[in-house]
């Protein structure tokens, strides 16, 4: 048999022409969806300068802090069967400042339940960019960051205000807190070592009725018989310098799965504190890709920490054991977004990972194991170009909240 | 016209008797000129109407010859640092300040080690590997003959591990003596290598043929390698196969062809 010219050097175009095989990672787009149940469940609530937001499904409420001229108050809605927040206006529950502060504005930074007891503990800060040195004496002794409320009946009443000291910063943008399942420690974020200045991180261990408890701590210049300090109970947060991980003191999120080993947003990546450890009290993973400081959060039920780098488009998902960082980090890239809230595991068929972005909100699928899986999902929550800051969860109604500027 | 071949004693078979009438209209096509092909391909004109077919099974993935991959720690799918010191993390690699390790440099030291293994699914089966070769990347060295160990790691390992244990989840499983030292047990009884480390730091090119052809035909279980220091005031530093700029410096070069 032989084979004709044509057909031969048509062989070769075609084999030639078929060019190069393309091997492209598949990446995770965002789909535009302006519909669909995802969308239905989101419910926009304007709150301008919105900073913190939680909502109790045994109390049906949602609670918000903001950061504008109506600072210093939580607003308190209630919320109907359907997690729709009634038509009435929202409570205000002021927070607590002294006289001598009283031309400072206050604001809240980050709220949290205590797991089992019907108490709010508010984190607030005091806007006082430079103060003299008499301004400053008086923050550290006299303005207290910890506030706590008691629920009932739908009200918040305050019941006992904390964390006052040289030791805790001022003037932040963001402060976080955390407590453990047990409810026997609260985690705080804004600290500093009073040293050096420092940033660190501490806690309060928390008695039977949520109280924060005060620690032994020596009496300067006092000597008992044996030659050792004099000591007395003091309110004192037990804090480690963290500098390394993150330099700033500000908060970036807690996952607590005990009261002894933490995991904290940090630079590049997360950290593990393990309070009893004073050879390896703590551990900073830089994940790749990673650029900037991270909000982190934790799976409601598997032991997996997710992160966001704060401004930027990649998320990641790491395992930990005991509170322990372990096995590789892995991470997922979304196309056109910038990160700008904590994230926020959200039940459903699939779970989701909410995170706020500039007028949308993204949602990122998870498999059964935690994992990401399938494209991200952009919901539009248009808030005049800024980015959405907070995101709320109510598990009872699986309804999502985010807190916009204003809601066209 | 009956034109044909030849007379009556060229043609025995006597084919122009048995012509039919469409064949006395038939005129033979001159034959294809093998002048046409390029002068380039100096085969048997046999194999001439070949030639495409031979080149489209060139381009098929079934190699007749041996390819050669290069992973890089990308490709790993498991990881950890353990160290005495820090006896329950998995993310010890280098101690920085006060009590503190981070991630960005690998500091190998007596107690402290890194496990690491690379996910050899991008090695197609029905192979053999011919040869295999793992770059570490060490950046600096101290200590008086500065050298470090490459263990195959014989013990599973996998969430939770740490100088303690080997695993956490589903329960805790304890090294059979901690840091995964156990000779035969957590480790190989041999090293897979001793790399002496030369005067100026540099790439450390390690033959692992063996443990890979071990781990591809299923001979042994792919748990990694663990690399360690074993002399006292030797600290070798590596890239951090975790980190941007490290984890392409690690390169695990193999070498397969078809059995």
């Amino acid at each position: 048999m032989k084979c004709s010219i044509r057909t031969f050097w048509s062989c070769v175009l075609l084999i030639f022409a078929s060019g190069p095989l393309h091997l492209s990672l598949p990446e995770v787009r965002a789909e535009d969806r302006s519909a669909g149940s995802a969308a239905s469940n989101l419910i926009p609530v304007v709150a301008p300068s919105a900073t913190c937001a939680l909502v109790s499904d045994e109390h049906h409420l949602l609670i918000v802090g903001r950061r504008d001229a109506q600072s210093g108050r939580l607003f308190v809605y209630r919320l109907d069967p359907d997690g729709e927040p009634g038509a009435d206006e929202p409570a205000q529950v002021d927070l607590p400042r002294p006289d001598p502060l009283k031309s400072f504005r206050n604001y809240p930074l980050d709220l949290v339940f205590h797991p089992s007891l019907p108490l709010l503990y508010v984190w607030q800060d005091l806007d006082c960019p430079r103060p003299d040195e008499n301004q400053q004496k008086t923050i550290d002794s006299e303005f207290d960051h910890l506030q706590i409320f008691t629920i009932k009946d739908g009200a918040l009443k305050p019941a006992a205000t904390f964390g006052r000291g040289r030791e805790f910063v001022h003037g932040r943008e963001l402060g976080r807190m955390a407590i453990d399942p047990a409810g026997t420690r609260i985690f705080l974020s804004n600290l500093r070592i009073v040293d050096n200045g420092a940033a660190a991180i501490g806690y309060y261990d928390l008695d039977e009725k949520g109280v924060p408890r005060p620690v032994l701590l020596p009496i300067e210049g006092t000597r008992d018989a044996y030659g050792l300090p004099r000591t007395e109970f003091k309110m004192r947060a037990t804090s480690i310098r963290v500098q390394e991980a993150r330099r700033w003191p500000m908060g970036w999120g807690f996952v607590v799965p005990s009261a002894q080993v933490i995991i904290f947003g940090a630079w590049y990546g997360p950290a593990v504190w393990d309070t009893a450890s004073r050879r390896a009290a703590i551990g900073h993973v830089r994940v790749p890709e990673v650029h900037q400081v991270c909000f982190i959060t934790g799976h409601p039920v598997l032991p997996v920490v997710y992160g966001v780098s704060y401004g930027g488009d990649v998320a990641f998902r790491m395992e930990h054991a005991d509170g322990y960082l372990t096995m590789m980090p892995r991470t997922v890239r979304v196309e056109g977004a910038k990160f700008h809230s904590p994230p926020l595991v959200i039940k459903g068929n699939p779970h989701r990972l909410a995170v706020g972005g500039i007028d949308s909100v993204v949602l990122l699928p998870l498999d059964e194991q935690g994992q990401f899986s399938g494209p991200a999902e952009t919901i539009a929550a248009a808030n005049e170009g800024n980015p959405v800051r907070v995101l709320a969860w109510s598990s009872r109604t699986t309804r999502l909240y985010a807190f916009l500027n204003k809601h066209k | 016209m009956g034109e044909g071949p030849g007379e009556g004693a060229k043609d025995p078979m006597n084919t122009n008797a048995m012509r039919s009438r469409d064949d006395q209209k038939y005129t033979p096509r001159p034959a294809p000129r093998e002048t046409a092909f390029p002068s380039l391909f100096f085969l048997p004109s046999s194999l001439f109407p070949l030639l495409p077919s031979l080149l489209i099974l060139l381009c098929l993935p079934v190699s007749v010859a041996a390819r050669t991959i290069v992973l890089d720690a990308r490709d790993c799918d498991r990881m950890a640092a353990i160290a005495e010191s820090a006896p329950r993390q998995s993310w010890a690699m280098q101690p920085h300040g006060h009590a503190s390790f981070n991630t960005i440099e690998m500091s190998l030291v007596p107690g402290r080690s890194l496990l690491i293994r690379f996910a050899l699914e991008k090695v197609p089966p029905g192979h053999r590997i011919a040869h295999a070769v793992l770059t570490v990347p060490v950046i600096r060295q101290q200590g008086p003959e500065p050298r470090f160990y490459m263990w195959r790691v014989l013990a599973d390992w996998g969430a939770g591990v740490c100088y303690r244990y080997r695993s956490t989840r589903p329960q805790k499983i304890e090294w059979t003596r901690p840091g995964a030292a156990g000779h035969s047990s957590d480790r190989s009884t041999r090293p897979t290598d001793i790399v002496r480390l030369p005067k100026k730091p540099g790439p450390m090119r390690i033959n692992v043929t063996e443990d890979l052809d071990l781990w591809y035909t299923g001979a042994a279980p792919n748990n990694g390698w663990l690399i360690s220091v074993e002399d006292p005031k030797v600290r070798v530093q590596l890239h951090s196969p975790l980190s941007n700029e490290g984890r392409a410096e690690w390169k695990l070069r193999i070498t397969y062809e078809p059995q």
